[in-house]
C-alpha cells in the first residue's frame, strides 16, 4: 500500500517536473551543451567518457563472440570524438580540391581561349546543319581554314 | 486514503526548493506555482492559466531549465 502511494508521489513529481521543465528531448542540442557548460560539464569530455564506456561494452560483446547490438554501435559511432571533424575534413578538401581542380583547369584552357584555338572545333560544328547549302558551308571552311590559319601564325 | 504525512512532507519540500530557485525571477516563481498548485500539465492549459502565449511558456521553460542548473550547481559548490 505504502509502496503505491510512493509511486503515485513518484509519478506526480515526474509529472510536475516535466510541465515545468520538459521533458530531456525538448532540449535541443545547442541548449544541452549549454545546459552542460551551466552544470560545469564540458560536452566533449562527456562525450569521450561515454565513448569509453560504449567501446569497454563493445569488446566485452567482442571478447564473447557477441555480434553488436545495432544501437551500441551507432552510439559507439555517434559519440567517437573525432567524428565531426572527420566529416569536416572529408568533405572540406574534397570540395577545395573540386574548386581548385576547376581553377586550374579553366586556367589551362585560358591561353586557347583567347588565341581562338577553340574556333576550328566551333565552326566545324556547322557542318551538321541541313539548312545550310553547299555554298554556305564552302564559305564557312573557307572562314575557317583563315581562323586556323591566323591562330597557326599567332596572329 | 487520504495522502500520508510523509508525501505531504517530500512535496512540500519539492515546491520549496523550486520556489528558493526561482525567487529572484518572479515570472518563473509564477510558472511553478501554477504548474504545482493547480496540478496542470499541458503547455496550452498552462499557458491560458499565465495569460501568456504557449511560446512565451515554452520560452519559460528553456529558462527554468537553465536557472535549475545554475542553482544546483551553486548548491553543489556550497556543499
Amino acid at each position: 500500500m505504502r509502496s503505491e502511494r510512493m509511486d503515485e508521489q513518484m509519478a506526480r513529481l515526474l509529472r510536475s517536473s516535466e510541465a515545468i521543465f520538459g521533458e530531456a528531448a525538448e532540449a535541443e542540442p545547442a541548449e544541452a551543451e549549454e545546459l552542460l557548460r551551466a552544470a560545469g560539464i564540458e560536452p566533449e569530455t562527456l562525450k569521450i567518457r561515454l565513448c569509453q564506456k560504449m567501446l569497454k561494452r563493445a569488446e566485452e560483446y567482442s571478447r564473447a563472440g557477441r555480434s553488436l547490438p545495432p544501437l551500441l554501435k551507432q552510439a559507439v559511432e555517434d559519440l567517437r570524438p573525432d567524428r565531426d571533424k572527420k566529416a569536416e575534413a572529408s568533405s572540406l578538401p574534397s570540395t577545395a580540391r573540386l574548386a581548385v581542380t576547376r581553377l586550374l583547369k579553366e586556367i589551362e584552357e585560358l591561353p586557347k581561349r583567347l588565341s581562338g584555338g577553340v574556333t576550328p572545333a566551333l565552326s566545324a560544328a556547322y557542318r551538321n546543319k541541313k539548312e545550310l547549302s553547299a555554298r554556305d558551308k564552302k564559305v564557312l571552311d573557307k572562314v575557317a581554314e583563315d581562323l586556323r590559319k591566323r591562330n597557326k601564325d599567332g596572329k | 486514503m487520504g495522502t500520508d504525512i510523509a508525501t505531504v512532507l517530500v512535496e512540500d519540500s519539492y515546491r520549496e526548493r523550486l520556489l528558493a530557485a526561482f525567487a529572484e525571477e518572479p515570472e518563473l516563481a509564477e510558472v511553478v506555482t501554477v504548474i504545482l498548485d493547480l496540478d496542470l500539465s499541458k503547455p496550452r492549459e498552462i499557458a491560458a492559466e499565465l495569460g501568456i502565449s504557449v511560446t512565451e511558456f515554452q520560452n519559460r521553460k528553456k529558462r527554468l531549465r537553465r536557472r535549475l542548473i545554475e542553482y544546483s550547481a551553486v548548491e553543489v559548490s556550497e556543499s
